[in-house]
């Protein structure tokens, strides 16, 4: 009865390794995720500020807001940038008011990776301040 | 065997199985970072390079249009623009190499001054638009031609309005329609039956302002067989607001030049000839679109018109060295841009090596 007792101790033990080893593997793999993230938020960032600056381009965006055409600056935005990365368009005044009251976005970010990109426009027709915040995220 | 053994047996060869599995599952989760790891650094480097292409202007000035100028110095911007990320049309059009001005990768190479930096630039439109001959109807005096329209980016469809043109040597019709929210569209074009040979349906689409694609899709009118093969007849290369079209043969010349955009058509007018090369001016046109350049012409054997045709500035392109093969040995790092040609959008993918 004894001898059955210690084999049965090492049976656990060889699961209780099992449970330690592959903990590690589970608990390790946010960090690599983490450390790659990193070099992708710089194209990230690159990458929405390009956007804004052609959406810019002649004053259009400027213009747009001062419509209040919410819906055109979504469309552009799905167009131009690529395909896979999510957005969320926020503009505000310059009394730091959001002026949009509808969500200009292509869908949910995930919280961890998400990029900001500020942007500072003056409408050039009636000469409105405006800061536009431009969040993005690999779609997963 | 006594049992206390026999689980110590048990007990062992089970740890060394999961030492074993352990083993393959690290390596399996590592091998992925190990394998993609990069130096930030290397990393910033190549973006602020990619960017360099984007907003230095190169020397000499004016490098795109002036054939006979020898670069020291590769810049793809527009001279004398306040805006960033907008591009010289002659300085892109000359990196096409069935352009014949075309620059060698080595000129360019050369001129960056970075000896361990190959690179790759590849510009198109930011969406494809593709046409399909479906049906055609024969009319009395007229053929009516069916077409399916499809455009999309990524593999996912896209909707847009689209202007078509046909034309077919001096005769030119034009329709509009445009494709659902699941990419597809359908138009139809009539060509009078006392014309025939090789008709051309031109066909802008456009997404948004400034965002436009394009098409050309070469089809037999009125006769039996396939439309001429591109360059069969003569080569064409804008640059510099002129249109040159070297001909294959000096009996086969081109009539009839035209020029076309998303909202406007105008003929050429032929500024100079020889026997195998005739050169014509390309008026500055202000609408936010590529301009596709077509000639004309009737091929003097067989009595049947031939069309070749140019867009301009010549996108879509595919510049440098290709060395993200899998068996090449340098690493790559690819930055994505939106870039302004002409007063249109396009997509630009720099792929600059280590």
């Amino acid at each position: 009865m004894l001898r059955n007792n210690k084999g049965q101790i090492r049976i656990l033990e060889v699961f209780l390794a099992t449970a330690v080893v592959f903990g590690a593997l589970l608990l390790s793999r946010p960090i690599y995720i983490a450390f790659n993230s990193g070099e992708d938020q710089d194209v990230l960032y690159a990458l929405g500020l390009n956007v804004l600056v052609q959406l810019d381009r002649e004053g259009e965006l400027g213009q747009l807001i001062s419509q209040r055409n919410w819906t055109e600056i979504s469309t552009r935005l799905s167009i131009l940038l690529p395909v896979g990365i999510s957005y969320n368009l926020t503009i505000y005044n310059e009394d730091l008011e959001v002026l949009n009251n509808s969500s200009i976005s292509n869908g949910y970010l995930n919280g961890g990776d998400v990029v900001s990109v500020q942007y500072l426009l003056v409408d050039r027709d009636d000469f409105n301040f405006y800061i536009v915040r431009l969040q993005l995220a690999w779609m997963k | 065997m006594p049992t206390v053994s026999l689980d110590t047996l048990l007990a062992t060869s089970a740890m060394i199985c999961l030492v074993l599995s352990s083993m393959v599952g690290v390596f399996t989760a590592v091998q992925p970072f190990i394998k993609y790891q990069t130096s930030p650094y290397k990393k910033e480097i190549s973006l602020t390079l990619a960017e360099y292409f984007l907003f230095e202007t190169g020397s000499p000035n004016g490098w795109g249009a002036d054939t006979n100028a020898t670069l020291t110095s590769f810049g793809l911007a527009r001279e004398n623009v306040p805006t960033p990320f907008d591009l010289d049309i002659d300085k892109v059009t000359r990196l096409n190499e069935r352009n014949r001005y075309n620059l060698s990768f080595l000129e360019a190479f050369t001129a960056l001054n970075m000896k361990d930096k190959p690179f790759r630039i590849i510009i198109k439109p930011i969406f494809n638009v593709t046409a399909t001959l479906t049906s055609q109807t024969e009319g009395p005096s007229e053929i009516i031609y069916h077409f399916n329209v499809s455009t999309e980016r990524s593999n996912l469809p896209v909707a847009a309005n689209f202007k078509c043109y046909a034309v077919i040597g001096n005769y030119v019709t034009r329709n509009s329609s445009s494709t659902s929210n699941s990419g597809e569209g359908s138009i139809e074009v009539s060509l009078p039956t006392d014309l025939n040979g090789t008709a051309l349906l031109i066909i802008f689409a456009k997404t948004e302002p400034k965002i436009l694609s394009y098409a050309v899709y070469p089809f037999a009118h009125n006769v039996e067989g396939s439309p001429n093969e591109a360059g069969r007849y003569a080569t064409l290369s804008p640059l510099n607001y002129t249109l040159r079209a070297d001909l294959t043969s000096t009996s086969d010349r081109i009539l009839y030049a035209k020029i076309f955009t998303y909202n406007y058509q105008f003929g050429l007018i032929e500024a100079e000839n020889t026997s195998t090369t005739q050169y014509f001016n390309i008026p500055r046109i202000l609408d936010e679109s590529p301009m596709i350049l077509v000639g004309t012409g009737l091929n003097l054997s067989s009595s049947e018109y031939f069309a070749e045709w140019v867009s301009y500035p010549q996108i879509p392109l595919d510049f440098g060295l290709e060395f993200t093969g899998r068996y090449n040995l340098a690493d790559a790092y690819s930055s994505r841009f939106l870039v302004t040609i002409n007063s249109a959008v396009y997509e630009c993918k720099i792929i600059i090596g280590e």
